[in-house]
Order: C-alpha cells, then structure tokens, then sequence
C-alpha cells in the first residue's frame, strides 16, 4: 500500500461557501492548529511557569484567559490546566510541548479533539447572547479574557481577541469536534436575522 | 366631540394613541371589522360596539371586556388557524395587525346562542367542590366517564394539534439595572440611570411605553403625559447603554439576581419575518433591578357583575384616553374609591352621557363632588349596585341608595373600582410574603428578592409624583451602586392626584349570581360554602373553589376573595394573608422555553469522524446518549434489519469486519501515581501493568455496586489511557476528578478526557492481522509474539501518531486501531481499501451486541446499577490485596449473599422461539407472583452462529443451576417460554479465536 501521508480534514468540510446577506457576523475555522492540554504536576506549577516564562517569554494567566506569543497560546481552563494552541503546529506541537515541559506538566494532544472557530461582525455579541450565558459586553469581558463554559448546551472555551480593523469585536470558540455540526447548526439559527459569511478554514 | 364614524360607531374622530392613517382590518368569528394601527383587538372590537367576547369557564355565561391589560380573565379568544391557532390569548393585549382572525371560544354552536349555557340552570351542581363530593363512585368511572366529560362541558380554547410553523430563541442580557415596567417610575429610572452611563433594560409588557400615562389625561411638564413619556422612551432608545425591550414580560425572578423575560417578537405580525423568531425567551442577570409594575384594579362582587358592559373603571379610561373609544354611550360608575371618579369625569367629557356615581363611602373630597356636579352627574353616597340586567349586554342596573331605596337606572357601561392592588407578584417569587396594609386596603410587597426594590404604584405609592420621584431616584441609586456618577435629575412637574380609598369588598344585599373570580367562574357563594366547610385558610380556599387559578392566576380576584373570607370567618386581614406567586407572571409559551432545541435538535448531537463515511456506506444509525452510531449497514436486497446484521456477525466471524468505536470514552491518566490511583479507582490491580499492555477493569461505586468496567493501557509508567462505555464516559470523568480532587489530592494525577481527540476503530475478524499488516506495513509489527493479546503500541504511520490496543468485545482475533480525530475519515477508507482484499465489511453496534452476547460479555443492561461483581460472574476480580472504592460495602449481607440473582445464559427449549429482553424467570408451573420471581432476562440476540434466540440474565444461584428447565415469563408483551439455563459463553467458549 502507499505510504503516503494521511490528509486531515476540516471540521466541516460540507458546509460549502454558505451566506446569509446582511453582513453581520463571519465565522472561520482555524485549521492546522496544534492544540494539548497541559496540566502541572503535583507542585510543580511554580517551576512550569517559570519553564513557560524562559522559553515564551510569556506568564501563564492563573485564571480564565489567554496569553500569546508569536504563533503560541496559553489559555487557562482549569487550576493548574491550560490549553495550549499552536498556529500551523498540528499534532507535532505537542510533542515538542511535551518535551519542553517534561516532568513539570502532563501534556496531551488535543490537535484532533478540540475545533476552534474564530467569530466576528458588528452583530456578534448579539449572536453570541443567544447561546453563551455570560457577559461578553466588552466592558466586562476585554481583549485576553477568556471563559470556559457552555454555548447552547455544548461546552465551550471562548477568548477575546482584538478588535478587527474595523472596531468590530472577534471572539475564539474552541470546542469538541464531534459537536461542530450542532454547534455549526446553532450559530446559523442565531446569526441569520443579522447575515452571516461562513469564511471556510484558515490557516493562521 | 362624540362622532361616532360610520363603520366604528364608538370610536371618537379624534385623540388617542392611535394611527388613523393606517386602517387595519381583521375578523371576529367569521366577521369582518376595522381597526387602526395602535388597537389592540379589544379596543377595536369595543370601537364597534362589539361587547360579548366569550363564554365563561363553568357556566357559558356571556363576558365581555373587563380589563384593559395583561390580567384580563374574560376576553379569552382563540388567534388564527390551522398550525398557528392559539387558544387563550387575551383580546385586551392582543395588537391588532391587518388580516388578523380570531374566534371566541368555548361556545356551541355559537356565541350568541351557547347551548352549554344551561349549565347555569344546575349551577348548584357545579359549586365549590361538587366534583370531589358527586364522582366519587365508581371509581373506575372517573377517568373513563366523568373528566373527559366534565372537561367537553367546561373548559377554554383549543391548542393546534399541529406542530408550530414558527421558531424560538433564548437569549442573555447582563445590565446594572433591570426596569420591570416602562410606566412613569420605571421611566424615570431608566432614564436617570442611563443617563449616568449605566447599562439599563427597560422591559414592557406593552407595545408602547408608558403605562397609566397612556391611559390618563394627565400633564407632566404641561404637557399631555403620554408625549412626555414619548420623549423619554425616544431618549432612552438613543442611549447605546440602554436597552429598551417592548412587549416583554418579566415573568419570573429566580436565584442569582437572574430573571426570566419574554419577548412577544412577532406575535403582533401575521407570521415572523424571515430568520425572526415568533417569540424569544431573555435570561436576564441584574446587578440591581426595580420593580415598576404599577397596580391592577379591583371590581367589587356584586350581582351580575359579569355582564359584558360592566368592567373595570381604570379600563374604561384606558379605552377612551388611549384608544379613542368609548364603551358606552350611558354610562355609571360604582365605586369605593378616588380614582374611579376621574373616569366619570373623563367620560363625561368625551360626551358620554355619565347617569350616576355609585360610591360606597358616605364621606367624599369636596374636590371630587365639586366637579361630578359640574359635569351634571349624579351622586350615590353610601350607595350600591345590587343588580345588572340585560341579556347578553348590560342595559340597565340596579342601585339602593342610603335610604334604602332601589331604583333602576338605564346604563350600557358600569364603570367599577374596588381600589389598586400593587402589582407585587414578582416580589414573591423567591419566598417573599406580601404585607397587609390598612391604610391603602391593599397588599403591599413584604420581604423583595435581594437588591430589587420597587417604585411607584407596584409599592402602593399610587400618586404621579410619588412614582417619577421613586422611579428616579431608584435609578440613581443604582448607576452609583455599579459605579456611575448620576447627577440628581430634576424632577417633572405634575398635578395633584386622588387615591382615597376606604375598603368594601362584596354587596352581601345581592340575590342573583355575583362573580369574586370570573376566570374560574367562582361566586361570592363558593366562597361562603367553603367557609362554612372549613376551608379557611387561603390556599385550602384556593384549591377548593378554583379561586386564583388558570390564566390570571386571580390578579383581578384574589384580594375580593381573600377579603370576604375574612369576614366570613372574622378574622382581619394580616391574618388571612395571601397565596404567593409562583413563576410565570403570565402565561409563557412552552416553544419560548424550548427555543431552538426541538425535535431531534433538542439537545446538541456528536458525529464521529467517520460518520460522514458511515453515511455513504448507507449505514442505519442509533442515538446512544449525545452520539450517533452506525447500528448497521444494510444491503440492497436484505429485507430486515435482522438479516442485516446476522450478515455482519457471520462475515465478521468468517472474514474480518470492522466497527466505530470512537466514542467510548477515553480518559488520558499521567503522573507519577497514575498507577496507585487506577489501584483505587478499579476494583482489580493495575499498578503491576506492564507498559506495553492493557487490562481489563472493573470499577464500583462507593456503595459496591458495580458501575463500569473498560480497560485500561500503560503507555509509560506515569501514563495510562482508560476506556469507559459510552454511555458512562461522563460519569466515570465526574467519578475519576472528584476522586483526584477531593480523595486524595495528594496523589501526582493528571486527568484529561481525550475522548474527541482518537478516531478508534475496531478490526476484528480472523483475517484482522493480514488487514492490519497489509494497514501498516513497517509503521507497525502486529505479529502475535510484537503484539500479543492485551498488548498496546505507539507509533507513526503515515505521517500520524496512531495506537493500537489488541483488545476484543467480539470473541474474534482484534485489534482497535486510533488515529486522532481528523484523520479520522482518512484512516476508515486506508482501513477498507486495505481489507477489500480479505472482504472487510463494517458492522454497526447490533452485530456488536450480537457478538458480545454470543460471547457473554456484560454491558449497559447488566450493569445496571443492581448487580455487584460477583452477579456479572466477576467476583474474582475483587482484589484481596488493596484497597478501592466499593470494597468496603460491597461486602454487605446482602451483597454477597449466595442466593442474589446471577449471571447466567439462557436459551430457549423450542429452538424456534423468540426471547425478549425484561421477561422474568420462573419456575415451571409456578404462579406469576412477585415472590416467585427468580430472576429477570437482561440482553438477548439472535445468535447467526447457532441459528436461535440467545440470552443473558440473572437468575437465582444461576451458575450452580447449569441444565435445568425454567420460564421466561413476558407479561408485558405475553410471552411465556420455556428456555434452559446455559453458561453465558455460547460461542467459542475456549477463546481460541481470540489468541488466533
């Protein structure tokens, strides 16, 4: 048989190019992306950060949010429990996580499990009301912040990400991939009094 | 000024809050009518002189319009048609849009002429009570014979049976302040505080803000009130940190500062618009929230007080002052109070022909009989209204004055007040007890749901002035509690009210029928029988008389009823009290609740990654829990399922198949106690696992009873995978994190559920290896000495990270092979491109079961959360050697008692037979009694390797009682077989087709 590589697919790769005139909200899915868990041993969390802090230059958040650097993101889902995104990493990146953080911190690829859709538009707080029952107004929920919880019965991690060019709020959803279609399904219901773009996958 | 036009002959030609540019027309029981964009259905009905609107609940007795508002228990009527007729709207807040139809309801054949009528011919029949007292016997005719004909003769509008046409949706709303009400205090509140830059809902029921503003001929600011009001709702919409919400209604006040909302979106339209909802359900978070629900007037029970013609005083003022119309061209007005006058003056001056005030009270304000003479009215102090008269309309009532004198007076309208009750519901929904006040004969809210306070009318302040100061000054208290600086907002100028009241509640001189609850058709007579029967406490009332009950939930009537009982039973007010509301204010639709999730969409469903090729290979699927699973994957020409999935099991057991079992869960174990957390976790050992292999486990719960079983694989010391049923995979993540978190925190345990994160198939089949080398070539040796039974590996093929378990549910020589999740669908069509050589087929979860039956593997049915682990014939994985959860209990008595009930196969005697799955076992000849119950059958299959019914269950000492003949006994479905008891293993019992 040929030993040709494997080729992933996209979390919704029938959706096709979908519109909804009106303009109000985008919907993409970041593709490609290395995605792990990782969880600090048994007292180690002071020396992970410090590991995190010499290798990313960045300080791991010790509550809902999420810190970048470059193509990396560290987002705080639980105590001492991030999730950890690589752009373009795929399932590589944990295993270099993995090494990096070896015996501080447990990691676990998630590259295939986790799907995160990036969201934006002048409507979109309005769409995202619908299903997420916390405040994303952005005097309570700013650029960094990030929450993990549930968006019309499917659980979610959503994170704030800087305004688009335009002034216009953008948002990061990741959730489990086997609840794309459902959530896929939710997010049209909701967005289409304002229109909506599905924008297929991005790279980025 | 009264210029009745041609087509409405009560609506005035000019004032009102009302579009007369735009004519709108619509159809009251087949008829058609004009109305104008403003109108509810009420007040274009009452424009035309339309004043029967229903028949009442018990008795069919013709109703009219008694309320002008949301609390309206008479003018119930059926919306539209077909798929979206709503029964039991409220033609009082119904806004009329063209071509609406609507019907009137619980009548035949019609409403004018309603043969159900004669119900009030037996009305004693029918008093407080009667059915419990009158069908008691037989008892088998209740259901049968007496309420399906009890509810033909009484009851309210018909529901479609037709699935709804329209969609729903939930939202949620955060703000600093939430306004109940958009009247002149909850204006005034939102407008200071959003003022001050705080984030402000204004909700309110009506389609226009203002409330009594709209409905009175008052100024503010020398200006007519309602253009005040406005302004202000102009303003507040311009305000990005204000959200204004028309009809919506606050229905409920819940844990957390939370409240429930609905917004009508598109009840005011013929059908939603595209992609709008009909309604939508807002969860509301409030820092602080003002209660600004104004009052609800009071009638007076008195004798034929529910003739159409007769309402309530404040309604007649609406009707006139918002709605151009006039609701008679006589009119009188009976009340107790202040208020009501201003509607005999305002009527008076509209030109209606005011004959009479009929006041309760001997001492009135000079002020007030000033002005009623001025206008040529009538005055009777200390007088009463004994008696209406007229047959389907008021025409005439009758009135004894304070000498005693009765005499009739010709009148089409009765205007009556019993005083305001605070519209104070919301305030008891988390517990609170309203407060009895003397002084405004009324309730008032006692203890308020944490940081809500409330404003004007809805806490018994009834003045104009006294509801824009507190309404203000509530809305500045609030901006600064979240943090805002409100500047203090000049207060609006307005004129001096009257709001005296002196309490009467129940003209006891009346002879003829006199309504204290018209919605449930409850009399002043009902009351007094319950009283003397001793239901004297509220809620015994309540429940005897129907008093409060249905769609009001006796806003209008509780108060009268609350009161008499009081007299009747000589206790004051305080201590009668009064029954507390419970959600929802008013009536909410149940699809408002529901919103998008209906039908198959009413919880979120997961798609595995290879369901899309599952799909293409005209796989069946089957829900189990969130999941879809492939249950089989039939054939052009196979003519049942059955066939099918003997076709699956056979092909399998003869080739190789292959089955989706991803969404099992997996749970990813790390540390450096991962192993003595598995000791604790599984009731047999797995910290001696050597890495490089997989074990099967049992767990139980605390209380020793078996809960899951699975297996786990050692990837490295410090790191385990364990695999869960898909049913329990949740559960068993709860279980394994609280025993990490809260047991022993102690341990170096890292868990994460990495169930999403592998695409796991299961290959099995005695062609399996052949598969799996030609699959893998180099990436993997899966000869038996690299990768023998219970032995896992890790590597990369074809350019993936992938696992192989050699694990097997089906008997057969397999492997389950996982590959993360989005290279899934690549991996099933590698997985069939490589077997087509072998004939690989995949199987659904039937053949699985099937095969595992065949097996005597237990699942889900026998671990059922009865069965401890000896039931399930796993007593021996108990270790003796640890300690783990469930050890303890699980050796109760009566757990390990030898006579519980077994696993055991069974097969059927007359090999033809069918077993069904629940049937009891017992004895041959034995009774069907609970105490000869022997045991109960848990699975069973066809089994196509020896062509019959097959079966798992537990039976009495089943094991030692291999051979012998008892009874599958099926009530429910009338089954009785004979069937033998077998050991559970009926295929391969040596398992040398798994160690192939």
């Amino acid at each position: 048989m040929a030993d040709t590589a494997l080729s992933g697919l996209s979390a919704l790769p029938h959706i096709g190019m979908q519109t909804q005139p009106g303009g109000g909200v985008t919907i993409t899915e970041r593709y490609g992306l290395g995605i792990a868990t990782m969880q600090a041993r048994q007292g180690q969390d002071v020396s992970l950060r410090e590991r995190i802090r010499q290798h990313f230059l960045l300080e791991l958040p010790g509550r809902p949010a999420i810190v970048r650097t470059g193509s990396v993101s560290f987002t705080g889902i639980g105590p001492h429990h991030w999730l950890a995104v690589s752009a373009g990493g795929g399932h590589l990146f944990s295993s270099s996580l993995r090494a990096l953080v070896t015996p501080l911190a447990s990691v676990s690829d998630q590259s295939g499990g986790y799907v995160v859709f990036r969201v934006g538009g002048r409507a979109i707080r309005d769409t995202l009301a619908k299903g997420f029952p916390i405040d994303l107004d952005p005097r309570a929920f700013k650029p960094g912040d990030a929450a993990t919880t549930i968006v019309s019965h499917i659980g979610a991690t959503i994170w704030r990400c800087d305004d688009g060019a335009d002034g216009s709020a953008c948002f990061e959803i990741a959730l489990f991939r086997s609840l794309s279609q459902s959530f896929w399904e939710w997010f049209v219901s909701s967005a289409a009094e304002f229109g909506y773009q599905w924008q297929g996958t991005t790279q980025q | 000024m009264a210029n009745p036009s041609r087509i409405a002959p009560n609506r005035l030609s000019s004032g009102g809050l009302i579009d007369r540019e735009r004519r709108l027309h619509f159809s009251f029981d087949g008829r058609t009518y004009g109305g104008y964009a403003g109108d509810t259905l009420a007040s274009a009905l009452l424009g035309h002189g339309v004043k029967l609107l229903g028949r009442s609940f018990k008795y069919h007795r013709p109703r009219g319009v008694l309320t002008a508002g949301s609390e309206e228990p008479n003018a119930l009527v059926e919306l539209r048609k077909e798929a979206r007729r709503e029964p039991n709207t409220r033609a009082t807040t119904v806004e009329l849009f063209d071509g609406l139809e609507a019907q009137s309801q619980n009548r035949w054949p019609s409403l004018k002429f309603d043969a159900g009528a004669i119900n009030s011919l037996f009305s004693p029949l029918f008093a407080a009570g009667f059915y419990y007292k009158t069908f008691m016997w037989p008892a088998s005719f209740w259901e049968k014979v007496y309420e399906p004909a009890i509810r033909r003769a009484a009851g309210l509008g018909r529901g479609s049976s037709e699935a709804d046409p329209d969609s729903y949706e939930k939202i949620h709303a955060f703000c600093d302040l939430l306004v109940i009400g958009g009247g002149p205090a909850g204006l005034g509140a939102a407008l200071s505080a959003g003022r001050s830059g705080a984030r402000v809902i204004l909700c309110d029921e009506d389609y226009v803000l203002g409330g009594r503003l709209n409905s009175d001929a008052r100024e503010i600011n020398e200006q007519p009130c309602s253009i005040w009001a406005q302004h202000t709702t102009a303003e507040l919409e311009a305000m990005t940190n204000v959200r204004v919400l028309r009809r919506t209604t606050v229905f409920g006040v819940y844990d957390g500062a939370t409240f429930g909302a609905v917004e009508r979106v598109a009840d005011h339209l013929p059908s939603p618009p595209p992609h709008q909802p009909r309604q939508r359900l807002w969860k509301i978070v409030a820092r602080r929230s003002l209660l600004a629900s104004g009052a609800i007037e009071r009638h007076i029970v008195f004798g034929g007080n529910d003739r159409p013609g007769v309402m309530t005083a404040s309604a007649a003022r609406t009707y006139l002052n918002r709605f151009a119309v006039i609701p008679g061209s006589r009119a009188a007005v009976f009340t107790n109070s202040d208020d009501a006058w201003t509607t005999a003056l305002d009527l008076g001056k509209a030109g209606v022909q005011v004959e009479a005030i009929v006041d309760t009270r001997t001492e009135i304000d000079p002020r007030l009989e000033n002005k009623a003479k001025l206008g040529g009215i009538a005055i009777f102090r200390g007088a009463q209204v004994l008696d209406t008269h007229g047959t389907h309309e008021l025409r005439a009532i009758s009135v004894r004055s304070a000498d005693g004198q009765t005499r009739k007076v010709a009148v089409d309208v009765l205007a009556v007040s019993g005083g305001w009750n605070p519209n104070l519901g919301l305030t008891t929904h988390l517990g609170g007890r309203p407060d009895w006040s003397d002084a405004l004969a009324a309730f008032v809210p006692g203890e308020v749901p944490p940081r809500m306070t409330v404003a004007g009318a809805a806490g018994g302040r009834f003045t104009l002035a006294d509801a824009l100061r507190e309404g203000m000054a509530a809305g500045t208290a609030a901006a600064e509690a979240a943090g805002f600086a409100a500047r203090p907002e000049p207060l609006p100028r307005v004129d001096d009210d009257h709001v005296g009241v002196k309490p009467f509640w129940h003209v006891t001189a009346s002879r003829s029928k006199a309504f204290v609850d018209f919605q449930n058709d409850v009399t002043s007579e009902d009351v007094a029988l319950a009283a003397r029967e001793g239901f004297k406490s509220v809620e015994l009332l309540k429940r005897y008389t129907t008093l409060g009950m249905a769609t009001d939930q006796g806003k209008t009537s509780n108060v009268n009823g609350h009161a008499m009982i009081a007299q009747l039973t000589g206790r004051p007010m305080p201590e009668v009290g009064t029954t507390v509301f419970r959600p929802p204010h008013t009536p909410v639709a149940i699809g408002a609740f529901a919103g998008h999730h209906r039908g198959k969409h009413f919880r979120p469903g997961r798609l595995t990654a290879g369901h899309r090729w599952a799909e293409q290979q005209g796989a069946s699927f089957v829900e189990t829990g969130q999941w879809l699973r492939a249950q089989w994957f039939a054939r052009p020409g196979e003519a049942d399922w059955l066939t099918t999935v003997s076709r699956e099991v056979r092909e399998t057991r003869a080739r190789v198949g292959v089955c989706d079992v991803s969404t099992l869960g997996k749970i990813d174990i790390q540390g450096t106690d991962a192993g003595i957390f598995l000791d604790r976790i599984y009731a047999n050992m797995f910290s001696t696992v050597p890495v490089g292999k997989v074990r099967y486990g049992l767990m139980l719960r605390e209380d020793g009873i078996a809960m899951d079983d699975g297996t786990s694989a050692r990837f490295a010391d410090d790191h385990f995978v364990m695999s869960t049923t898909t049913a329990n995979a949740g559960k068993i993540m709860h279980h394994l994190e609280h025993a990490r978190q809260v047991l022993w925190p102690e341990f170096d345990v890292q868990l994460v559920s990495v169930t999403e994160q592998w695409a796991q198939y299961s290959i099995a089949g005695p062609c399996a290896r052949a598969l799996l080398e030609r699959l893998l070539g180099d990436a993997c040796d899966v000869s038996d000495v690299a990768l023998p039974y219970l032995g896992c590996a890790e590597f990369i093929w074809r350019g993936v990270p992938t696992r192989i378990f050699r694990v097997s549910f089906s008997g057969e020589l397999g492997y389950e092979l996982a590959v993360p999740a989005n290279f899934g669908d690549a991996a099933i069509r590698a997985i069939m491109e490589a077997g087509a050589e072998f004939g690989v087929i995949p199987y659904g979860t039937e053949a699985l079961s099937v095969m595992r039956i065949e097996k005597g593997h237990v699942a889900g049915n026998e671990l059922n959360g009865m069965t401890t682990a000896a039931d399930l014939g796993l007593g021996r994985m108990m270790s003796k050697k640890k300690d783990f959860i469930g050890r303890v209990l699980a050796e109760r008595p009566g757990l390990v008692d030898p006579g519980r009930p077994a696993l055991v196969g069974i097969q059927p005697v007359d090999r033809a037979a069918r077993l069904r799955a629940g049937a009891h076992v017992l004895a041959p000849g034995a009774e069907a009694t609970m105490e000869n119950d022997e045991g109960y059958v848990t699975s069973v299959a066809f089994s196509p390797m020896l062509g019959h019914w097959i079966g798992l269950g537990f039976v009495k000492r089943g094991p030692a009682r291999i051979g012998e003949r008892v009874r599958a006994y099926d009530p429910v479905r009338g089954g009785d077989t004979e069937v033998e008891l077998v050991p559970p293993i009926f295929f391969d019992p040596e398992g040398k087709r798994l160690h192939g």
